[in-house]
């Protein structure tokens, strides 16, 4: 192995744990007692970068948390789960598994979709700007390439089902939310995540809205994804879904049988 | 008797004065953002920048593209890193383009950090394959930084001043020169700054860094939390002498005060450029142009 692969695994050892300085030490010039305690600080850097990049991705799961408890499982989560990326607002993607699986977590059982939700729109502010569809779209197509016209959501984009009542705990914990909201913590509720301009919007979605926009976001065609929320919901509108997305801009392309996306 | 006037000093553009600097321009050389803070697809962050580069310079600063990391399958990953670096340089035109002289990832892990490494011959053939790599893809040459490091290789074969200069012989690179990494590096080891300076080819420096540190029982931390130093104003002088004209920055990236003290940094940094220039022009240390 190279003499600079070896310099560079041990040097990860050490940061990874203090376990790892012993092997480091003999590599580096002067006092070892100094010199272990320098890796600590640099042990301790890659930790705060791990912990800065999670408080900007997971900020209301910090405040439902408090700081202190978050640090602490920005520290488990680095430990099981570092970053692979030269660029650090990609890291924090895996969080929401690391806490289903994190025992302490249970006393906030919501947690974990909490963060899942907050991740779709931390990956939302990023993505590319895009300039939604509107109605007119539409006012060509004859009942059967309605039926066939299969719908590409916008970029960031996103949907979720949860047993806990995600959207309402994050629309609580924003600057605007006037107020503290009742929040029955024992409804299930389906989020809705997209971009508006330069902001990022959640909504709480019903069940059949739901269906619908998961089959549409999954390729379905729009005859298809209308069957299948039908037979879900008897009294599922397809007039007021479209008009929904339309006003929300949810769409960004009707893509035609045929047509290649 | 004229020279060459030292271009005017820029700060980093950190997200709490973005308004402010949009609103009130004020009057700077350059700003500089991080590289990897704008690696989106879109959002609200890209379109400051690009609002930003309307009516500066910028500079792209990069913190992760760890030019000294080893590991291949890392430095596979790294190529991901270097398209998007390509696709912002596209994007936004920037003056500079610079990266610290570090490694960053081993083994799948990426530190997020700016980790030293011994400076070998070994390592100097590695960064400067990569650092061809990186300005044959973006069309440019790259500005390196020195770097602010708390431990010392045993294995060392020359200096870090030592090892940036060959660098900008074998590949062309300009140096971005941290005058604080440099002045806490120098307390830190015990060695004198100028003597460091002295090695490095003044010619090629693009870009000058100035920010604060800490005083900690472990000795100096790159902090960027505070005011530059006495001593860092004085290696500025220092290098106005030796003639560098590039322009200097100011970086605070903890603590950040309003946007006035980064502008009163500024305005001393510019003010020590016109002295320095006054001064050799009046003892007539400088050519005519």
């Amino acid at each position: 192995m190279s003499a600079l692969l070896d310099a560079q695994r041990r040097f990860a050892g050490a940061l990874r744990g203090a376990a790892g300085e012993s092997a480091m030490l003999p590599l580096l010039a002067g006092d070892d007692e100094r010199n272990r305690a320098l890796l600590g600080i640099y042990r301790g850097n890659s930790v705060a970068s791990a912990h800065a990049a999670l408080t900007l991705a997971y900020p209301v799961c910090r405040m439902l948390t408090g700081d202190d408890y978050f640090a602490g499982l920005a520290r488990g989560h680095w430990a099981e789960s570092p970053s692979r990326d030269g660029d650090l607002n990609r890291y924090g993607a895996g969080f929401a598994d690391f806490l289903t699986r994190f025992e302490p977590v249970r006393a906030l059982p919501y947690l974990p979709d909490l963060a899942r939700l907050e991740w779709s729109v931390h990956v939302a502010m990023s993505a590319a700007d895009a300039t939604p569809l509107g109605g007119e779209a539409f006012a060509r197509l004859d009942a059967d390439a309605l039926a066939a016209v299969r719908l590409r959501p916008v970029p960031g984009f996103a949907l979720h089902d949860s047993p806990w009542p995600v959207a309402d705990i994050w629309l609580q914990h924003q600057p605007e939310a006037g107020g503290t909201l009742d929040i029955d913590l024992s409804a299930a509720q389906c989020a809705v995540v997209w971009r508006d301009g330069f902001r990022v919007r959640v909504a709480a979605l019903d069940r059949g809205m739901h269906l619908f926009w998961t089959d549409i976001a999954g390729g379905a065609a729009l005859g298809e994804a209308w069957a299948s929320a039908s037979a879900h919901d008897a009294g599922f509108d397809l007039a007021a879904a479209i008009e929904c997305a339309l006003a929300a801009g949810w769409l960004l392309a009707l893509d035609m049988q045929g047509e290649s996306p | 008797m004229t020279t060459t006037p030292v271009s005017p000093t820029g700060i980093g553009l950190r997200q709490p004065h973005y308004a402010r600097v949009l609103e009130e321009r004020p009057s700077l050389g350059l700003l500089e953002v991080h590289s990897e803070n704008f690696f989106h697809e879109g959002g609200a962050s890209l379109h400051v920048l690009e609002r930003a580069r309307a009516l500066y310079p910028v500079s792209l600063h990069g913190v992760g593209l760890a030019l000294a990391s080893a590991d291949a399958g890392c430095r596979a990953r790294a190529e991901v890193h270097l398209d998007r670096l390509a696709r912002l340089v596209a994007r936004i035109e920037p003056a500079f383009v610079s990266e610290h002289l570090c490694w960053g990832a081993v083994d799948g892990i990426h530190f997020n950090d700016l980790l030293p490494f011994p400076y070998t011959g070994e390592a100097l053939t590695l960064v400067a394959a990569r650092i061809r790599e990186v300005q044959d893809r973006l069309r440019r040459p790259l500005l390196i930084e020195n770097l602010s490091a708390y431990v010392q290789f045993r294995d060392s074969e020359m200096s870090e001043a030592e090892f940036l200069a060959e660098l900008v012989c074998l590949t062309g690179c300009g140096l971005l020169l941290d005058l604080n990494n440099l002045y806490v590096n120098a307390r830190n080891f015990g060695f004198d700054p100028l003597v460091e300076l002295d090695r490095l080819p003044m010619h090629a420096v693009g870009e000058i860094h100035l920010a604060g540190h800490a005083v900690t029982g472990h000795g100096l931390i790159d902090t960027h939390g505070s005011h530059v130093c006495d001593d860092v104003w004085s290696l500025l002088r220092d290098v106005r002498v030796r003639g560098v004209t590039a322009p200097a920055l100011i970086e605070w990236d903890t603590d950040l005060p309003e946007l006035d003290v980064l502008l009163a940094e500024a305005v001393r940094a510019d003010r020590i450029g016109r002295e320095v220039v006054a001064g050799l022009q009046e003892s007539g240390h400088v050519c005519a142009a």
